[in-house]
């Protein structure tokens, strides 16, 4: 159930510990093995998870060029991602992974500009079939307008086809039915490989500090006297209120699980504790409908799972309805999550973000009538569609959610935006 | 039933109402002087020589004493410490106070029942709950509370103190459960009272009999509305026994009209709103529900077994209370095909395959929106978001003349639930756009028109 | 719509070079040779064609070609819009290659740069065209993912582009077999002919089609479960990211809200401007719909009162009712286009 709430799973460490001893290969199986058994789980121990053997992958392996090294991390993303689809991050890293290498190829190719245009093809099983698109669509080299890059497409109707190298290269719309090879294969493999490994420590490091950077603006959003609703509270979440705590009262309203129903056992009890000390208060709120509380409800803040590019958000479930009834009594809905979280995958439908769990959470095995005659479903996540969030708040700062892109135009390459991880794991 | 939402009608008959209206007005003033002279004063005027007269201003009375009381009831429901919060109206609620000479707590009982601070009776130092102190900001909503036996008054009968610890413990939960069992009892109550020498039934009853025993069953559990609406209604037919009747023949009308009420409004409702919900289920429909609800569970086998329609039925559950685990397990009984799920997540999916959602209510307001188990409200939005009708089986019993603005107007705290740390409401309040129907016995309306129906009731009474 | 305006006041000069060449002509001939072409790609080509004709060397010559030639297509016309979205494209493209550098990244004079533009525009005249219909099938390739099987899409209209889409939805492609989804197709009146090839095409590929009247659209919204999404093309798309579409677009996007039906739009990314409209009667033009009467009918010739309504009116969706627009660019929200119209046409 959900991401661990305080911590690293003990898990994470053992395997992060096992990563040095290991060759690269054993490592992966592995990884896959705990994410397929959910010995690893939550975004962020898949995150760091994921990174951590990725580089394992740059460091280890034996690549001679760019494109072998791109397709080899294509490769483990996938298998990564199909041992656990529902945790987009895994693809957010590997897409983040692939796209470092391709800048860190792209600043060698400018050192060694005069080079001559590359020769032979690419090597690279296809990923997706997509309709033919003639190939040669590419804007004149606009690169240098910057912010312009993304949106040259306009102009795909209009580029001239000479402009590019090599004519036969690459087609700008990032269908992902090709990578070409642009990379001279003399990019010098060795700076290459440290550019790239100090590149994912980064990537790790900042995925550590997400909570960190991200409790920075909870005095902004948090004001004296607020009515606070969480769901399930992550540690990120958690760290948010404590900080705004530290400063000033107010109340937080937490919905707690309710499989573990015992008021006794307080979850959330140091959580509690941190902010009491400051004089807030703090209620668990033991209810799954919440549309009971919302007229006292100032703010509610959700942790993300994930968060799409068209802004909406998968949680845990039962926060949605949270989220619904915040839009219904007009309250402020502030969904908080790394960067990281933010994906470039954009599934056309809803549904494919529900993720089901073990119908057992509420019936009993032992009852035969129940198990046997009675369909029973349980979800673990689900979908808060952009319409019902405020406001999204990450380790950048706030954003409103039509510019979500912006972040993504950031942190993803475009040839590896709409690089399908997951379709092709789905047959 | 009594005071009708129609008080706002121009036209409430001035002369007719001029006496009865003198004999209504103090009272509800009094009301929060916390004095029993009023109760007593009342079966005084009221059952003078003008009893007839009385009788006949009755509904004039009603209307006027809408105008008279409806700001007092408003600031009542809005103070946090005002008794009988869920129960009874303006005057019921001051046959509490009568009892409150006796006891000294009983003023609190409903109110503040939750708050050892605040209540001062014996029935706030009961030692079966730990120091409860619920959060400042809900601290208004009432709560049940298991009060030992030996410390009721004397004068509970047996039968209410049994079944005060079966609405304390909720075992008996629904309201129209809870409605028809404190009408049981009471007719075993009446069965066994003699009038003292020097009384006359009409007169002695109801504060020295009935009210103990209302007292008792709303500390035990704060009193539903329908019930609230029965025990005014009980009282009226208490205060019109002519007192020149002999007892036994005045316990036997009593009785009588008890059952009389219980077939009308409780029985027959049931049946015909079964049959009207069931009416409304066709071939390959998806029904979505929550929690358990006898009605809807009736009115779902009554369109499997006798109207012989196939459908399917979506349970959604309460995970605190799991009842809909029983309704899952009796429908698939019945060879209705049933998909359980344990709580709201995944609410949005699981609403794209129904066809419609079936409720029962709590209560239903004046202004339209519905009293029923917290969650209800939730689902309810998400059907609307995706044009799902909400249909709502209500029986007119349960309807009050009450308006509720949000969920936190009237609630009920879960006392097993509940802590310093925790809470959990039993209801929520759905606003009316959020509904499409409401079923009731007198007919299938929508739900801005419930007043309609109360004031059809009462002027067909 | 004030681009256009500003522009339009500009005196339309004769270039002495293109005597023989009148745009109007050329631009008509296209659309008319080629049914599938759009409005901005003939318009794009029939620039092209003026500047073939033409002896313009200079960037000044050649600019002021453009915006003239362009100028008289606008006059010649009563529904600019989706045409000035394809000028201003290829005003816009011509502009910009004057600030960038030169291919492959060498340091040369914007005067060179824009010589090689202009040969490479003058010389892949045809080649736009082409592009233009791959963009559709990449539009049909993106937007296929979003029809599922079992789905009920309803359209309207004799939109190139949505026909694509759902003809290419009805076939398998390896990996993804091909789905079973069945179209409302909301037929107008006066305006059936489009529908009916549509419709037909449709079919013929073995997708159960059925239509219904426009007045029948609310109806058929309000049944329960039955339709999944709404899907319409435009004509020209503004630059808050709405649409400028056939008239009946915009009552049914009203009614997709009123329902909670997603409402998609298939466009391509030529048909991106900076048109801005406010409201329904700011699209630069009139339209002349309104047109009061009682009584007898007026007498003939009373041509200062008489209403000239437009042969194919359209009418203005704002971007609040579309969930996205399916472009050659990948599934964008209408923010997404108007970042884009921002980034490249200001």
């Amino acid at each position: 159930m959900g991401p661990p709430k305080g911590g690293y799973a003990p898990d994470l460490d053992k395997f992060l510990d096992t990563l040095k001893s290991r060759p690269v290969d054993a490592s992966v199986d592995f990884l896959i093995s705990l994410l397929k058994r959910r010995q690893i789980q939550g975004s962020e121990s898949c995150a760091i998870a994921t990174a951590r053997v990725l580089l394992q992958v740059v460091a280890k392996d034996k690549w001679i060029d760019v494109d072998q090294l791109i397709g080899r991390i294509q490769l483990v993303g996938r298998k990564l991602v199909a041992a656990q689809p529902h945790e987009l991050v895994i693809g957010n890293i590997v897409k983040r992974v692939l796209g470092l290498i391709r800048d860190e190829a792209s600043e060698d190719r400018n050192d060694i500009a005069n080079d001559s245009p590359p020769g032979g093809t690419t090597t690279l099983p296809p990923s997706i079939e997509t309709v033919p698109v003639e190939k040669s669509i590419r804007p004149p080299s606009l690169a240098a307008f910057g912010s312009f890059a993304r949106s040259q497409s306009m102009f795909t109707l209009l580029s001239d086809p000479d402009f590019i190298p090599s004519p036969s290269s690459t087609s700008q719309l990032g269908s992902g039915s090709s990578t070409p090879q642009r990379y001279p294969q003399s990019t010098n493999v060795q700076a290459l490989k440290s550019e790239v490994i100090d590149g994912i420590e980064e990537i790790v490091d900042e995925i550590r500090q997400v909570d960190e950077q991200i409790q920075n603006y909870a005095d902004i959003y948090i004001h004296p006297g607020d009515y606070i609703m969480v769901h399930q509270p992550s540690r990120t979440v958690q760290r948010f209120l404590t900080r705004a705590a530290s400063k000033r009262k107010f109340t937080v309203l937490i919905v707690v699980d309710p499989s573990a129903s015992h008021i006794s056992d307080d979850p959330y009890a140091s959580f509690r504790k941190a902010l009491t000390s400051g004089g807030s208060t703090v209620v668990n709120i033991m209810n799954v409908g919440l549309m009971a509380y919302m007229s006292r409800v100032d703010k509610v803040i959700l942790g993300a799972r994930a968060i799409t590019s068209t802004g909406g958000v998968v949680v845990d479930s039962g926060a949605a309805a949270i989220a619904r009834a915040a839009r219904e009594q007009g309250r402020t809905v502030i969904v908080l999550g790394g960067v990281y979280k933010v994906s470039p995958d954009s599934r056309s439908h809803q549904e494919a973000f529900v993720e089901w769990g073990s119908p057992s959470k509420y019936v009993n095995f032992a009852d035969g009538r129940m198990v046997g005659q009675v369909k029973v479903r349980n979800v673990v996540a689900e979908f808060v569609s952009s319409e019902l969030v405020n406001t999204y708040v990450t380790n950048l700062g706030a954003h409103s959610k039509d510019h979500l892109h912006g972040i993504i135009a950031d942190h993803y390459n475009d040839e590896d935006v709409n690089f399908d991880l997951f379709g092709k794991t789905q047959r | 039933m009594s005071t009708a939402q129609d008080g706002s009608l121009p036209e409430a008959i001035p002369e007719q109402a001029g006496k009865p209206d003198h004999a209504q007005a103090p009272q509800t003033n009094d009301k929060n002087t916390k004095t029993d002279a009023t109760e007593t004063s009342k079966p005084a005027k009221l059952s003078g020589a003008e009893l007839k007269a009385k009788a006949k201003a009755e509904k004039a009375a009603r209307r006027a004493q809408v105008k008279a009381s409806k700001e007092v009831a408003k600031g009542e429901a809005a103070v946090s410490s005002a008794p009988g919060q869920l129960g009874p109206s303006a005057g019921e609620v001051k046959g509490s106070k009568a009892k409150g000479k006796q006891d000294g707590g009983a003023t609190t009982t409903s109110g503040a029942a939750g708050r050892p601070v605040v209540s001062k009776g014996p029935v706030s130092v009961t030692p079966s709950e730990p120091k409860l102190t619920i959060p400042e900001c809900f601290s208004h909503l009432t709560m049940a509370k298991r009060i030992p036996i030996t410390q009721a008054d004397k004068d509970v009968h047996p039968t209410v103190l049994a079944l005060g610890q079966q609405m304390a413990t909720f075992t008996i939960d629904e309201s129209i459960t809870r409605l028809k069992a404190t009408l049981l009892a009471f007719k075993k109550v009446i069965d066994s009272y003699t009038t003292p020498p020097g009384n006359t039934l009409a007169r002695h009853l109801t504060p020295h009999v009935l009210n103990p025993q209302i007292d008792y069953l709303t500390a035990c559990r704060p009193m539903c509305f329908s019930m609230g609406n029965a025990i005014r209604w009980l009282k009226l037919q208490v205060s019109k026994i002519d007192p020149d009747v002999p007892e036994s023949d005045a316990k036997k009308q009593l009785c009588g009209g008890i059952d009389t009420f219980i077939q009308e409004r409780i029985s027959m409702a049931d049946l015909v709103i079964t049959e009207k919900a069931a009416e409304k289920i066709q071939d390959s429909d998806v029904i979505l529900t929550f929690g358990r609800s006898s009605i809807v569970e009736r009115a779902l086998i009554h369109a499997r077994l006798i109207n012989g329609k196939k459908f399917s039925v979506i349970v959604l559950d309460d995970p605190y209370d799991r009842k809909g685990q029983t309704l899952a397990k009796n429908l698939t009984a019945e060879g209705i095909r049933v998909t359980y799920c344990g709580d709201l997540g995944g609410l949005g999916y699981n609403l794209q395959d129904a066809t419609s959602i079936l409720v029962s209510a709590e209560s239903m307001f004046n202004n339209g929106s519905m009293y029923a188990p917290s969650g209800t409200c939730d689902i309810a939005i998400a059907a609307k978001q995706l044009g799902i009708s909400v249909i709502v089986l209500c029986e007119t019993i349960n309807i009050t003349e009450r308006v509720a603005t949000d969920s936190l107007t009237y609630n009920e705290i879960d006392p097993e639930r509940s802590s310093g740390e925790s809470l959990r409401l039993l209801y929520d309040t759905t606003p009316d756009k959020y509904l499409s129907l409401v079923i009731s016995e007198l007919g299938s309306v929508q739900p801005t028109s419930v007043p309609d129906l109360l004031r059809k009731l009462e002027e067909s009474n | 719509m004030a681009g256009i305006t500003q522009e339009r006041e500009l005196p339309i000069r004769n270039n002495p070079d293109l005597e023989s060449f009148d745009i109007v002509t050329a631009y008509r001939k296209l659309l008319a040779d080629d049914p599938d072409l759009t409005m901005p790609v003939a318009a794009i080509e029939a620039l092209i064609e003026a500047l073939s004709q033409s002896s313009a060397k200079t960037v000044f010559e050649t600019m002021d070609l453009i915006k003239t030639q362009s100028a008289r297509l606008r006059a010649a016309v009563r529904n600019p819009v989706a045409l000035t979205h394809g000028t201003d494209l290829f005003q816009q493209y011509l502009v910009l290659s004057l600030k960038q550098p030169g291919p492959d990244g060498k340091e040369t004079s914007s005067h060179e740069n824009f010589e090689v533009v202009r040969q490479h525009l003058m010389r892949n005249g045809r080649l736009f065209a082409s592009r233009a219909k791959q963009a559709r099938e990449h539009i049909a390739a993106v937007g296929r993912a979003y029809v599922r099987d079992g789905d009920t899409v309803l359209t309207h209209g004799g939109s190139r582009v949505v026909g694509t889409l759902l003809g290419r939805a009805a076939e398998p492609v390896p990996g993804d077999p091909s789905r079973r989804f069945q179209v409302i197709h909301v037929v107008s009146e006066g305006r059936s002919a489009e529908g009916d090839r549509a419709v037909a095409a449709l079919r013929d590929r073995g997708v159960p089609v059925a239509t219904v009247p426009e007045s029948a659209a609310a109806y058929v919204l309000g049944k329960l479960h039955l339709v999944s999404m709404v899907l319409v093309g435009a004509e020209a798309v503004t630059a808050n990211g709405g649409i400028i579409s056939r008239m009946g677009t915009y009552q049914l996007a009203l009614l997709a809200r009123a329902h909670g039906k997603d409402f998609y739009v298939a466009a391509e990314q030529h048909k991106f401007g900076k048109t801005f409209p406010l409201h329904q009667f700011d699209l630069g033009f009139d339209q002349d719909m309104i047109d009061f009467r009682a009584g007898e009918a007026p007498e003939e010739g009373d041509p200062e009162d008489a209403k000239n309504p437009i042969g194919d009116p359209v009418d203005y969706t704002p971007p609040e009712f579309i969930t996205a627009f399916f472009s050659d660019n990948g599934v964008l929200t209408p923010t997404a286009v108007a970042k884009q119209v921002i980034d490249l046409m200001y």
